[in-house]
């Protein structure tokens, strides 16, 4: 069975996502691509950020 | 991985990971079937807990037996776990050092508009947590019933010890939905192996390993713009920070899932999480 599937290209700045693409027929793959973005402050005001792209393929 | 000053997606040492989280050999004979290997199951105390960039996932079996009409019974051992709830995410690391944990679960569906699940969970040297759990629910109203007794299993006194209840209640009229939540601990309970079943937890906190904790959430979502889901959800815990999140969640197709959270643990900080799933 033909699938469509997320080829990904992704890059990313300090302002975020600059680019995300494409897709094309594959057999039989399934899953899912994340990207992720967090910003946090603790309980001391200290601040951290944390991006990340991943997936899961089958 | 793309930026780690934050560790939440990562693994130890904020590094990036790969693992092979299913891998699993599955077969069925009439109405039972078993799955050996590495798998996703989601159980009030085992659960994928998807909430990060890689869920929990399992290893070890899981046997269903569906020759009760309308009734489930699955055998689960669990022997290692790897993912977002455990210390080491990029690695299967055992459960309960060499023993592992066994579960019982019985799920019956048999009464219009209600769903009813008892599990119990058995670790040598650990622990035992039973569990059972009542969900009525129509177009327009849920209620729910919840009650779970832990034991400690350890030789000392390393593991939960009490008794919880829940109980929930919805009603939805159009596009919006009102939620109220209970929960009442005796002792201390624990989550298990994920995110936990309670009524009342809320995107980070819930009331696992606070002894005699209680805790109230009001919830509110709104469904109404085409597929785009706007939510709002406040848990307020007797003991430690209450647990406030902004939600919005919108479906760009059958494909794309864009999901944004605002949780703000009021003393505890805040944090806004964004994240997108592409499905193929």
């Amino acid at each position: 069975m033909k699938r469509s599937v997320f080829i990904f290209t992704v890059g990313l700045t300090s302002g975020g996502v600059t680019s995300a693409t494409f897709a094309e027929n594959v057999s039989g793959v399934s899953g899912y691509v994340r990207i992720g973005l967090i910003s946090a402050e603790d309980e001391s005001g200290d601040r951290s950020d944390g991006s990340a792209i991943g997936g899961k393929l089958g | 991985m793309l930026d780690n000053e934050n560790g939440e997606f990562f693994a130890t040492e904020n590094k990036g990971y790969a693992l092979i989280g299913e891998a699993y050999l599955q077969g069925a004979l009439d109405k039972t079937a078993l799955k050996l290997g590495r798998f996703e199951i989601d159980t009030p105390h085992a659960d994928t807990d998807d909430i990060r960039m890689v869920p929990n996932t399992f290893q070890g079996a899981v046997l269903s037996n569906e020759v009760l009409a309308d009734t489930t019974i699955s055998f689960l051992y669990l022997d290692e776990w790897a993912g977002v709830d455990t210390d080491v995410p990029e690695r299967f690391k055992d459960i309960n050092g060499d023993d592992g944990v066994f579960a019982l679960g019985i799920e019956y569906g048999g009464i219009d508009n209600t769903q009813l699940q008892a599990w119990f969970y058995w670790g040598n040297d650990f622990a035992k947590l039973f569990y059972v759990e009542s969900i009525y629910e129509t177009k327009k109203v849920s209620v729910g019933l919840q009650f779970g007794s832990q034991s400690d299993d350890t030789q000392g006194d390393g593991g939960p010890d009490g008794d919880v209840y829940g109980v929930m209640a919805s009603y939805t009229l159009d596009a919006a939905t009102l939620t109220v939540a209970y929960n009442e601990v005796s002792g201390t309970v624990i989550d298990g192996f994920g995110g936990g079943p309670y009524f009342t937890s809320a995107d980070d906190h819930t009331l696992g390993e606070v002894e005699d904790q209680r805790a109230v959430a009001l919830g509110l979502e709104y469904v109404g713009i085409q597929t785009l889901t706007l939510g709002f959800l406040h848990a307020d815990f007797d003991i430690g920070s209450n647990d406030t999140d902004y939600y919005a969640t919108y479906e760009m197709g059958e494909d794309l899932v864009i999901e944004m959270i605002y949780t703000d643990l009021h003393e505890d900080g805040h944090f806004l999480r964004l994240m997108a799933n592409y499905y193929f």
